[in-house]
């Protein structure tokens, strides 16, 4: 079990030392029980960091987001910052330092196990709640624990974690400079790829008139990208919002800009940005669930995720965000890869 | 005119209007929404995800085909929206309240002939909160309340077995009158119990902004606070909080083409948003807006500043959608209250 | 019915005029009105100058 006191120390004495820039963290936020994600540049500023079940965020993002102001800013990074990472999350960061977005001595890794449950789903949890308020969730065993107006209420974790956690393989960030909680991986309460199991289970037909349903819902606010610690590209190729423009931008190049979707929210172009998003990530995504989270009309984007993921793993055995130095699944191959052509 | 409707003839309204397109909110993949209603009409939701503004302001509206031979002068011709009649249920009173908003936003100076092509035909038949849909309700604090019929034709009040109808409008009238027969007139105690429903219903706790009507002079006093990034550090520069905002109303025109020889296409407007980059993105390369402070600074300020400047009333209407739906905590109550209160 | 203020002004390119040649030239497009009205403006106004197929500029009002 996590003792919130030494998580706070150990930030408290970098930032007090200078070992670090900034801490990255959770902390309670303003509309009731739920965390969001706290920058701590001061020692004194310690004391907000909390870990409870409602740390659902992926933190890697904003590791992106620093190297991109500093980028920016023309600015050298000097001291690493250091940051909360789930098991989830430090896959991410993984990732990151395979794809060299920043190096491993940028980054301080206070990892998080999730130990024997997971973080919860906002929506799985309002249902249980039924209209009630908490202030306060905490972790107990195989329980969470919330603190309502009605007194406390508890439950069993399994009904409102999130679908992620419930499959989750690796709840304990392997890749860190320092971890809290115990390692409890091979926990995994369903079995790997359960939900998009059931999906496939159905037939085409339904399949199809299911994703058709979900693609024409898409309200296209690019929440799913935004919130993607692996959507970092600076000009995305599915849409205009992110071209690049400088000063050297010639008039030929804004005009010979190809389009490759059309901004109206319309089924083929959702299926176009929601599908070329899949197959960008296949081999990078580590499950963290944030799309699907994030994702205001429930559109299951995660089971396209782990469909990429689940191809990757029975095509090549590969895991994302295993280790860094571990290959990256579309710039490495194998004498026994399934392909002919690669041979 | 008010009226009282038992509860099982609700179906028997709605089936009554004929002339109309209904819609109603209804449940689809853990989602509210409005749907056009196809079975029994069941008013037992919370708020819906998105806002009815899509009915007077869709997020995709094609204002004109265009075809051009090489060498010749395009063609064009006008679309305008083949809309039916909309008669829409279950709407709270908050996004009521955002209706005269956008009525101002697209006819102020000059008349939008879509928008006002679709609004004409859109009827709102509200229902009042008897309590609070959403833990991020804070109507009252913006001059709104859950009883409130601005911007509503019909106001609904939910009595246990029966509702209690008010009309508003003429166009709500007329609702009403095409189904005479489901109606009964209220009974002293029925207007009693509206009343106490009415009662407990503005007294139910809400969050809430402190000193709203300061907010205006104070967000003004606050443009080069350093809070501004502060507080938008962990924005992520989605769209979210303006798409299902009741009262966001920016769009981008775009050339939509589906053929090169002869040269054919749309011309299409959809929603646009001020929090992703390229909104104010120049083409020289520059953006005003560079970070996601100045960019959060823009959508609270439209809401609590700009617009209570140009109408005389807070745009932000309270619902609360930008609050629960944002995926980073970013919490435009909190934002206003941390910068009214460090104004200078 | 009011006017739609969306429906754009159509006008034919008389003859372009290279004032500044090179990477970053600066050419003046002589426009003559198609359907003989011409549009009003206020002060500080821009205009929205596209063609349709391949894009469109903004561009800033003098008089």
């Amino acid at each position: 079990m996590i003792n919130l006191k030494d998580v706070r120390d150990a930030a408290r004495d970098m930032l007090a030392k200078g070992e670090v820039r900034a801490v990255i963290g959770y902390r309670r936020g303003s509309r009731g029980m739920f965390a969001e994600p706290a920058f701590l540049d001061r020692p004194e500023e310690a004391d907000e960091l909390v870990w409870d079940p409602t740390c659902f965020h992926n933190l890697s993002l904003y590791l992106v987001h620093d190297r991109k102001h500093l980028a920016h800013a023309g600015k050298k990074s000097g001291a690493p910052v250091a940051i909360v990472a789930k098991g989830c999350d430090a896959r991410s960061i993984v990732v990151l330092l395979q794809e060299h977005y920043f190096g491993r001595d940028d980054v301080y890794i206070i990892g998080v196990s999730c130990e024997g449950t997971g973080v919860v789903d906002e929506r799985k949890l309002a249902r249980h709640l039924n209209g009630a308020q908490a202030s306060n969730a905490a972790f107990d065993g195989d329980d969470f624990v919330f603190t309502t107006a009605q007194g406390e209420k508890r439950l069993p974790a399994r009904e409102v974690m999130a679908d992620r956690c419930l499959e989750c393989r690796n709840p304990f960030p392997k890749e860190h400079n320092l971890v809290y909680g115990e390692d409890k991986t091979g926990r995994q309460l369903e079995a790997p790829f359960a939900a998009l199991d059931r999906f496939e289970a159905q037939g085409a037909g339904e399949r199809w008139e299911n994703w058709a349903r979900h693609f024409d819902r898409c309200i296209r606010c690019f929440a799913c990208r935004s919130v993607c610690p692996m959507c970092y590209c600076d000009e995305c190729v599915v849409d205009s919002i992110t071209f690049p423009i400088s000063t050297e931008t010639t008039a030929d190049e804004k005009a010979n800009r190809i389009r490759w979707i059309e901004r109206s929210a319309a089924r083929s172009e959702n299926i176009t940005y929601l599908m070329t998003r899949a197959m960008h990530l296949a081999g990078r995504c580590t499950d963290c669930g944030e799309c699907d989270r994030a994702c205001p009309v429930n559109v299951p984007i995660r089971l396209l995720n782990t469909k990429m993921e689940k191809e990757a793993r029975d095509q090549f055995g590969f895991e994302p965000g295993a280790s860094i130095g571990g290959p990256s699944l579309v710039a490495s191959f194998l004498d026994k890869d399934p392909g002919e052509f690669i041979r | 005119m008010e009226k009282i409707l038992d509860k099982k003839r609700l179906d028997d309204w709605a089936a009554a209007l004929t002339n109309y397109e209904v819609q109603a909110p209804s449940q689809e993949d853990g989602i509210w929404g409005f749907q056009p209603v196809n079975g029994p009409v069941r008013l037992d939701h919370t708020n819906t995800k998105q806002p009815p503004k899509e009915f007077a302001f869709p997020q995709r509206e094609v204002f004109f085909t265009f075809e051009q031979i090489k060498g010749e002068a395009p063609r064009l011709t006008q679309v305008l929206p083949q809309a039916p009649r909309h008669a829409v249920f279950g709407v709270r009173p908050c996004d009521g309240r955002g209706v005269p908003r956008m009525d101002k936003v697209f006819n102020d100076h000059v008349e939008d002939t879509y928008y006002n092509t679709r609004r004409k035909n859109v009827a709102y038949v509200g229902l009042a909160c008897n309590k609070p849909p959403s833990a991020n309700c804070f109507c009252l604090s913006v001059g709104g309340s859950p009883v409130s019929t601005d911007g509503l034709d019909v106001l609904m009040t939910d009595l246990g077995d029966r509702y209690f109808v008010a009309a508003v409008t003429d166009a709500g009238k007329a609702l009403m009158a095409e189904a005479a027969k489901v109606f009964s007139e209220p009974s002293a105690t029925d207007q009693k119990q509206v009343k106490q429903a009415h009662a407990a219903a503005v007294a139910h706790p809400q969050r809430a902004v402190n000193n709203p009507d300061q907010a205006p002079a104070k967000l003004k006093a606050s443009f080069k606070s350093p809070l501004w990034d502060e507080l938008a550090r962990a924005c992520i520069g989605c769209g979210i909080c303006t798409f299902l905002c009741p009262t966001c109303h920016c769009f981008d025109i775009n050339d939509e083409v589906h053929g090169k020889a002869p040269l054919k296409g749309q011309r299409v407007r959809t929603w646009d948003n001020c929090q992703f980059p390229d909104f104010t993105m120049h083409s020289s390369g520059h953006n005003p807006r560079e970070g996601t402070g100045a960019r959060l600074r823009q959508r609270v300020g439209h809401k609590f500043q700009y617009f209570y400047e140009n109408f005389g009333m807070h745009q932000c209407v309270g619902c609360g959608r930008c609050i629960t739906e944002c995926p980073v905590g970013i919490d435009i109550i909190n934002v206003v209250n941390k910068v009214a209160e460090n104004a200078a | 019915m009011p006017h739609n203020i969306y429906l754009p002004n159509l006008a034919r390119v008389i003859y372009i005029k290279d004032e500044v040649p090179g990477e970053r030239a600066i050419r003046t497009f002589h426009l003559e009105p198609l359907d003989g009205g011409w549009f009003d403006h206020e002060c500080g106004q821009c205009a929205m100058l596209s063609v349709f197929g391949r894009g469109e500029a903004l561009i800033s009002i003098a008089s």
